[in-house]
């Protein structure tokens, strides 16, 4: 606790207003912090007089001494009171701060152990969850929350610890993200779970997290698999980082066929898709990326897509029956084309 | 700027505020309305020492409020009002203030919790009562771990 910096703030506040003097007192009554420095060290009985006001100091059954205000002013008795308040709300106030500062440092411990697949950390997280009381029988996701610039300078972190307090979240900040899970209750049916996940992102929106990326991870009901929530948010911050708009959430659900996809080995794509890289060289292959990823982000609604390429919806179709005719795919009717 | 809590609360500022609230909804600015401390810098400075200096502390009149506001709008962050009195909310009211949802601290023991009559005089519930006829709720809660009741304020 630091207390001295504390109370030479108050200092500084009395020595520019000039008419008070203010000092901590230990319980023996020797003067530890002063506004005037020749009195530090000095017993207030030798300097007592008829001006002096004394308010113990005392936080959380903590003892921090006596607030002694000496002044001619008439107010003094109004701003006594008010001294000592401050004092003490403060006191509390960083005292707090610390405690949450510990608690994230815990948190820290156990969610390395959670997000690791070793061996070694799942029998360790299994022990901290269990010293900790983590429910392990819960469903848990990750998110992973890429911080804008402003946020990493403007936003205390150990605050969002009051703000999760109740909501069973642990987080930590890695570099310039946070790595966030949130317990899902049992009594959530599944398809409410995503509301659910998108009610809390915006309530942490609210709070100050603006400007933000969220990568949400798949949700997982066994605790020997909250790791992998880890590793499907971790993928989808690489991956997409660059596409995702700021204050933009992006699923790991909405994204699966990509990562599957990522997980078979170039050889075998190749060997699959050889037919149909073929055939793409045949085409403009800088527009045939460009007309299917804005396909693909407008769900294949031609009007939207139409628009987002700027371009006359007959012009758009005009180009996906060329794909059509040139892959001997059906792109606008079946799922399987898509 | 938003305003993420509206209180009532005689003690201003102190520590159910600025720990559990002030954190709770990452306030940047606290604003007291009270016009006894108003345009005494002194006293705002004594107030300012509660909590670090990034978390801005303005006394404000109800005049002063609005024009705070107004002054506020565009600038991101999440502001916490707190009035002194149920009166002194009616002015602002009156002088064009609105927020929904009012908070004031437990009287009592939230389990011995008794009507409305043992905490409130006559004229504060008439303050009460023309501040909800302007779609202005009241409810009662201390600490952000609470829920909110709005119970002993509806009409029986």
């Amino acid at each position: 606790m630091k207390l001295e910096q504390i109370f030479n703030e108050f200092i500084q506040v009395i020595t520019d207003h000039n008419i008070y003097t203010i000092g901590l007192l230990d319980r023996a009554g020797r003067i530890t912090y002063c506004s005037a420095e020749g009195l530090i060290g000095k017993d207030i009985a030798q300097i007592q007089d008829a001006e002096d006001l004394f308010y113990p100091v005392i936080v959380r059954d903590v003892d921090y001494g006596i607030l002694w205000v000496n002044s001619e002013d008439n107010n003094k008795e109004m701003v006594g009171p008010l001294l000592v308040e401050s004092l003490q709300t403060r006191i509390a106030y960083e005292a707090s701060q610390e405690d949450a500062l510990k608690t994230i440092s815990l948190d820290e411990e156990l969610l390395k152990s959670m997000i690791s697949e070793s061996t070694e950390d799942r029998k360790k997280f299994k022990k901290l969850a269990r010293l900790y009381g983590l429910d392990t029988e819960v469903s848990r996701v990750c998110i992973i929350i890429k911080l804008s610039s402003s946020i990493r300078e403007t936003v205390e972190l150990t605050r969002l610890k009051f703000f999760t307090e109740n909501k069973d979240v642990l987080y930590m900040k890695v570099d310039d993200y946070l790595v966030m899970y949130l317990g899902l209750s049992e009594r959530i049916k599944r398809n409410e779970m995503k509301n659910m996940i998108i009610d809390f992102i915006v309530s942490l929106q609210e709070w100050g997290l603006h400007e933000c990326k969220f990568f949400v991870g798949s949700v997982q009901t066994d605790e020997n698999n909250y790791a992998s929530s880890y590793k499907h948010s971790y993928w989808l911050y690489r991956y997409h980082e660059d596409t995702v708009n700021s204050q933009e959430t992006i699923f790991f659900d909405e994204a699966i066929f990509s990562y599957l996809i990522g997980l078979v080995p170039q050889k075998e794509k190749k060997l699959v898709l050889n037919n149909f890289i073929r055939a793409i060289d045949k085409l403009d292959k800088k527009e045939f990326l460009e007309v299917s990823q804005a396909l693909y982000q407008n769900d294949f609604n031609i009007t939207k897509t139409a628009e987002a390429l700027y371009i006359h919806k007959n012009t758009l179709l005009y180009k996906i029956k060329k794909y059509e005719e040139t892959l001997f795919i059906d792109i606008r009717n079946t799922f399987k084309g898509k | 700027m938003k305003i993420s809590l509206v209180r009532i609360d005689n003690r201003l500022l102190h520590a159910t505020v600025a720990i559990n609230w002030s954190s709770f909804l990452n306030a940047s600015e606290i604003m007291l309305v009270d016009p006894t401390y108003v345009d005494d810098p002194f006293i705002e400075k004594v107030l300012q020492l509660s909590l670090p200096k990034k978390i801005k502390i303005n006394i404000c009149s109800v005049t002063q409020l609005t024009k705070n506001l107004e002054e506020r709008k565009g600038i991101k962050g999440n502001v916490i009002i707190i009035f002194k009195s149920l009166q002194i909310l009616e002015e602002a009211v009156e002088k064009g203030f609105y927020f929904p949802e009012i908070q004031i601290p437990y009287p009592a023991s939230s389990i011995l919790l008794k009507q409305a009559e043992e905490y409130f005089s006559q004229d504060e519930r008439n303050t009460i009562a023309n501040l909800v006829k302007k779609n202005i709720k009241f409810y009662l809660q201390t600490v952000p771990m609470e829920s909110k009741n709005y119970a002993i304020f509806k009409k029986k």
